[in-house]
């Protein structure tokens, strides 16, 4: 079998997904999918995995509308495979997770012909199954999201353990190695005094490092959150919660307003 | 300083500068909202997995998760669980749970003579779809769930053209368009048309004719442009003039 294809029967295999027949048309389909950037055997492994779960999701979504047919019930069985993992992972109790991955299956089929962009269907289906978590199980979630904050500083004290290097300052917690300062990652634009300016009303307001980077990197750098996340050994759920409180001190700083009031003069 | 402060200095500030100044001081509604960002999220996440700049490929989109926390949580949140996927860190369930999918409809007998109205409606517009707009039939049967649920909460299947046009809202797709068409269309015959006036146009080489003027102002009535109706007329009765007997089961002989 050519190479392409093997990527995408590995991926389809990956998740149990037996809905994408007949396999010719299937693979056509991945193949258009992929052919506006050129033929599919010189695609990267991580595009043909990529334009394979975006077709599945087209699939899956028709099968989840063929009324009376087996197709949709296969369809609802491999909804159930994919979110129950992430029910369990976001309430961490097994019989919560079924009854919210239940009652997310009831939703995404009342509300099936509401999703607009049948290529993300899986990501639209778990977004059903976040917002029944959270309104019918909110505190236990709300729990989990705390002590998935936590899981994060741990496993990063463990690697640290591992490989003998755990001090006080790296234990709690631990502390990004950045090659410059926060301070000098800033766009061309803003160097030189209103670079300083900015630099130094945001420390006075924040009081916190960390909360300064965030800021910095969200707004100015307009960097993406999950690279914001990995650089500072945390995760997105507590790059939003930092962002979030930094705002909140911003907005009740006199300090950030006159400068902007100095600039806008 | 407050957002009208802040937007009458825009020209002044750099761009991310003013963006950072948004998030701190503007509450007021912006141009993209809630809905559409929340609508985005799923390809936003499915970017930053592969690591693309989502600043660069969905600019507002990013900017306004920058400034708006409810988005945001639910963005950070749903990445969150997407990485831990793709890290291999999810937990397993118990491999014995399934779901009860007694909620979904019965599988189908079957096809009998005897079909429900909705049926043979829903069994034209894929008939007909080859020649209106091919690339839609497959989404055809998850619109017309929606669309005859609606139809059965209005507690009956005979509905005015107003009430029509009102179940068309949110049909700006061409699946629901033609299914929506299919049934105007049908349920115009099947109130004004008897057994033997079919028969007799059937038999007079008219019924292709009165059909297609027939569908195509109940098309138009219920809401659909006049050169979508004309297709669509057009297509429908194409269909019933070479199948007289699958319209014909359904009329009054009265």
């Amino acid at each position: 079998m050519e190479n392409w294809k093997t990527i995408v029967e590995n991926e389809l295999n990956k998740h149990g997904w037996e809905l994408a027949e007949p396999r010719a048309e299937f693979l056509e389909r991945v193949a258009q999918s992929v052919s506006a950037n050129g033929d599919p055997r010189t695609a990267s492994e991580l595009t043909l995995q990529r334009a394979t779960v975006r077709c599945y999701c087209e699939t899956l979504f028709e099968a989840g509308g063929a009324q009376r047919s087996a197709a949709q019930q296969r369809a609802f069985k491999e909804l159930w495979d994919y979110l129950l993992p992430r029910a369990l992972y976001r309430l961490h109790d097994g019989q919560m997770a079924r009854d919210a991955t239940q009652h997310a299956l009831i939703k995404i089929w009342e509300k099936l012909a509401t999703c607009s962009a049948p290529a993300g269907f899986l990501g639209w289906c778990d977004q059903i199954l976040l917002n029944v978590v959270r309104d019918e199980f909110r505190a236990r979630f709300e729990k989990r999201v705390t002590e998935r904050g936590i899981e994060y500083v741990e496993r990063n004290q463990d690697t640290y353990q591992m490989n003998g290097e755990l001090t006080r300052d790296e234990a709690s917690p631990p502390q990004p190695e950045r090659k410059e300062p926060a301070s000098d990652l800033l766009s061309d634009a803003l160097r030189g005094p209103m670079r300083d300016a900015l630099v130094a009303a945001l420390h006075t307001c924040l009081e916190n490092e960390r909360l300064v980077q965030v800021v910095l990197d969200v707004f100015l750098e307009d960097k993406n959150y999950a690279e914001i996340a990995r650089q500072m050994d945390t995760s997105p759920l507590n790059v939003q919660v930092m962002k979030s409180r930094a705002l909140k001190k911003l907005r009740e700083c006199s300090v950030l307003a006159q400068l902007y009031e100095d600039w806008s003069a | 300083m407050n957002s009208e402060q802040l937007h009458a200095a825009r020209a002044k500030l750099p761009a991310a500068v003013f963006r950072l100044g948004n998030a701190v001081w503007n509450d007021t509604a912006e141009t993209f909202g809630h809905e559409a960002c929340r609508a985005a999220l799923p390809a936003l996440v499915d970017a930053e997995l592969a690591g693309e700049a989502i600043a660069k490929l969905f600019p507002n989109v990013k900017h306004h998760l920058d400034r708006c926390d409810g988005c945001a949580f639910e963005y950070a949140e749903l990445l969150d669980v997407a990485l831990a996927a793709q890290r291999g860190a999810l937990p397993q369930p118990d491999p014995n749970a399934s779901p009860d999918l007694s909620f979904l409809p019965a599988q189908a007998a079957a096809p009998s003579a005897a079909s429900s109205l909705p049926d043979r409606v829903l069994a034209w517009t894929h008939s007909l779809l080859p020649n209106l707009t091919p690339d839609v039939s497959r989404v055809l049967d998850t619109y017309a769930h929606a669309f005859f649920d609606r139809l059965a909460k209005s507690a009956t299947l005979q509905l005015e053209p107003r009430v029509l046009r009102e179940q068309a809202v949110g049909y700006d797709n061409f699946a629901g368009t033609w299914l929506f068409a299919t049934y105007a269309a049908t349920q115009d015959v099947v109130q004004h048309v008897s057994r033997a006036e079919w028969q007799s146009w059937h038999a007079s080489a008219a019924l292709q004719r009165r059909v297609e003027s027939r569908a195509r102002t109940a098309a138009e009535q219920a809401g659909i442009s006049p050169d979508t109706a004309a297709r669509f007329a057009q297509a429908y009765a194409a269909y019933h003039a070479a199948r007289p007997t699958e319209m014909q089961a359904l009329l009054s002989s009265s």
